[in-house]
C-alpha cells in the first residue's frame, strides 16, 4: 500500500516519534470498516435493510435466523460484550461526567470537535453536507450520544449509549460507501473516506482528550473515576467499528494516538476551517441565543476559550481571531474551584447543580419524538437526503 | 430485551402510574402518551412506581422531567417510587432528589386492597408506603 499523497509529509514527521504507530495510522487511513461495510453493501437497495438493522440494533438476534449472513455476522460480533467491559466499574464514570457535565460540554464544543474536524475527515463531513446543513441538529446528536453513554446501564447491549453507537457505526459505513462511490472523492490523495484511521482518531478526541482538556477547565477526577470514563469511551469506540489495533486501552494510549493522528495528518483544510466555524457559529443557537449582538458575543467567548485550549498554532491555522488580553480560561477555571468547593460543603448547592446540568444536557440533546430511528442516509449530499429526523 | 410495562391506578385526586422494564428512546413516547392520556388537572399527587423498573435511559428522565413541570404548572406534587439499582442511580446523578420526592420502598401491591365504589379504574388506597405518600394529602 503506497501512503496516500495528503499524509506524506505528516507521516515523514510522525515516524522520527513513534515510527511504528505511525505506520499503523497510515495503513489504517487505506481501510474502511469490513464487517460493517460487507452489511451495508448487502443491503444496498434491499427494502428489507431498514427492518434487518433495526431488528439487530433492538437485539432480537433470534429474528435475524433469515437475514443475510453479512448482517447475522455484524449483529453477533456487536452483541459480544468484550471482557474488560466491566459494567459495575463504568459506574463510577457515569458519576464522574454527571458531576462536570457543563465543564465536559464547554471542552467537547470548544476544543474536541474543533481539534476533530481539523484532520482530513472534514472533506468527508463537507462533501455529504451532514455537519454544514443543519450543524445544530448533528450537534445536537452528538450530545445525545454522549449523554446516553454516561448514562448508568446505557452501555448494557440494549442501553440507548450501546444502540447509538453501533447507529453511528453503520452510519459512518453507509456515508463511506457513497463516498467511495463518488467522483468527488480523491482517493489517491486522501485514502479510504471515513476511515479506520480517523475513526480511531475521533475516538480518542472524545475521550484521552476531552478528559484532558476537561481538566485544564478545572475538571478533577481520581484514578478509578479516570479509569472508568475511559472504559466507557473505550466500549463505545469498539461498537463503532475503532480497530482494535487502533483501540486505546486508557488515557495515555488515546493521547498517544492523538498525537500520532495529529503529527500524521495534512494542516487544516479550507474545509476544516468551514466546519469548524460553522460549529462554533451553531453554539449560540443551540444555546438558544436569538438577539444577534448577543450572539455574537457568546461566539467570540467561545473562540477565546477554543484558541487558549488548541493553542494559538492551529488557532492561526483555523483562522480564528486574535487572542483575547484577557485569560478567559484561567479565570474559568478559578470560578470552577470554587464552585466545586461550594457544592462539597453544601450539599444542597450540589444537588441544584447537578439537576441544573442534567437538564442543560437534555436541552441541548436530540429527542425525536418518534424515538430512536436506525434509519440510513439514502444519498450523499444532505441537501438531496429526504429529512430523516 | 425487555420492553417497557405500564399501568395505571387512579384514586381521587391522584393517579399511579406503574413502569417496569426499560424506559429507553424508544418506549419513552409510550409513556409520554399515557401519561397524556389519564394524567388529568385535578390530580393532586402523581406516583410513578419503578420497582419493576430496570433501565432508564435520558429519553426516559425527560419525560418524568416534563411530568413534573407539568406537575408544578398545576399545583400537583410528583413522588418517583421504589427505584433501585441503575435506575436510582440514574436519578440521583440527574439530581432528581432535588425536584422529586424519592421514596426508596416499594407501592403496595394493588391486588390486596380492598375495592371500594369509586368508578371504573377506582382503588382504594391501600396501607403501607401509599399511605404514607398521601399523608397530609387528605388521604393519609
Amino acid at each position: 500500500m503506497s501512503t496516500p499523497s495528503a499524509y506524506v509529509a505528516g507521516f515523514a514527521k510522525a515516524s522520527l516519534v513513534d515510527p511504528d504507530l505511525a505506520a499503523s495510522y497510515i495503513q489504517h487511513t487505506q481501510l474502511g470498516d469490513v464487517q460493517a461495510d460487507a452489511l451495508i453493501a448487502r443491503l444496498h437497495g434491499d427494502p428489507q435493510g431498514h427492518h434487518w438493522i433495526k431488528l439487530g440494533i433492538d437485539g432480537d438476534l433470534a429474528a435475524l435466523a433469515h437475514a443475510p449472513s453479512e448482517v447475522r455476522a455484524f449483529f453477533e460480533q456487536a452483541h459480544e460484550v468484550p471482557g474488560w467491559w466491566q459494567p459495575h466499574d463504568a459506574l463510577e464514570g457515569c458519576r464522574a461526567f454527571h458531576r462536570h457535565t457543563e465543564l465536559f460540554l464547554v471542552a467537547f464544543l470548544s476544543a474536541v470537535l474543533v481539534e476533530g474536524f481539523s484532520t482530513l475527515i472534514s472533506k468527508s463531513f463537507s462533501i455529504t453536507g451532514k455537519v454544514m446543513d443543519n450543524g445544530e441538529h448533528r450537534l445536537k446528536q452528538n450530545l445525545r450520544h454522549l449523554m446516553e453513554i454516561f448514562m448508568p446501564g446505557g452501555m448494557e447491549p440494549g442501553g440507548d449509549g450501546w444502540k447509538l453507537s453501533v447507529r453511528i457505526r453503520l452510519v459512518h459505513a453507509r456515508v463511506r460507501l457513497l463516498l467511495d462511490q463518488s467522483p468527488e472523492w480523491d482517493h489517491a490523495a486522501w485514502g479510504t473516506p471515513l476511515s479506520a484511521a480517523h475513526i480511531a482518531a475521533a475516538s480518542t478526541g472524545f475521550s484521552g482528550n476531552l478528559l484532558k482538556q476537561a481538566e485544564v477547565l478545572g475538571v478533577r477526577l481520581s484514578e478509578r473515576e479516570q479509569a472508568a470514563f475511559m472504559m466507557i469511551w473505550r466500549y463505545s469506540a469498539h461498537l463503532m467499528g475503532v480497530v482494535p489495533e487502533l483501540l486505546f486501552t486508557d488515557k495515555a494510549s488515546a493521547l498517544r494516538l492523538a498525537r500520532m493522528a495529529a503529527l500524521c495528518e495534512p494542516p487544516p483544510s479550507l474545509e476544516s476551517c468551514q466546519m469548524v466555524h460553522s460549529l462554533i457559529n451553531a453554539a449560540p443557537v443551540l444555546a438558544g441565543v436569538k438577539d444577534q449582538k448577543a450572539h455574537r458575543k457568546f461566539t467570540q467567548r467561545i473562540y477565546g476559550f477554543s484558541r487558549e485550549l488548541i493553542g494559538d498554532e492551529l488557532a492561526n491555522q483555523l483562522n480564528y481571531p486574535p487572542r483575547a488580553a484577557f485569560n478567559q480560561v484561567g479565570w474559568f477555571r478559578a470560578s470552577n474551584r470554587v464552585d466545586q468547593w461550594l457544592q462539597k460543603v453544601l450539599p444542597p448547592v450540589a444537588r441544584s447543580r447537578h439537576m441544573g446540568q442534567f437538564q442543560l444536557m437534555l436541552s441541548l440533546s436530540h429527542y425525536d419524538p418518534d424515538g430512536l430511528r436506525y434509519a440510513m442516509p439514502e444519498k450523499l449530499h444532505a441537501e438531496t437526503e429526504p429529512d430523516r429526523r | 430485551m425487555n420492553t417497557l410495562s405500564l399501568e395505571f391506578d387512579r384514586l381521587p385526586s391522584q393517579v399511579i402510574f406503574t413502569l417496569g422494564g426499560r424506559l429507553d428512546g424508544i418506549s419513552a413516547s409510550t409513556f409520554n402518551a399515557l401519561v397524556a392520556e389519564h394524567l388529568l388537572a385535578s390530580d393532586a399527587h402523581v406516583t410513578l412506581e419503578c420497582s419493576k423498573l430496570e433501565y432508564v435511559s435520558s429519553a426516559g428522565l425527560r419525560e418524568f422531567l416534563m411530568l413534573a413541570k407539568r406537575g408544578a404548572a398545576q399545583g400537583s406534587k410528583v413522588t418517583i417510587a421504589g427505584a433501585s439499582g441503575t435506575v436510582a442511580f440514574a436519578l440521583e446523578l440527574a439530581g432528581f432528589n432535588a425536584l422529586f420526592k424519592l421514596s426508596p420502598g416499594l407501592v403496595k401491591p394493588y391486588a390486596e386492597a380492598t375495592s371500594v365504589d369509586g368508578g371504573p379504574g377506582f382503588r382504594a388506597q391501600p396501607a403501607g408506603l401509599l399511605g404514607r405518600l398521601f399523608r397530609g394529602t387528605g388521604r393519609g
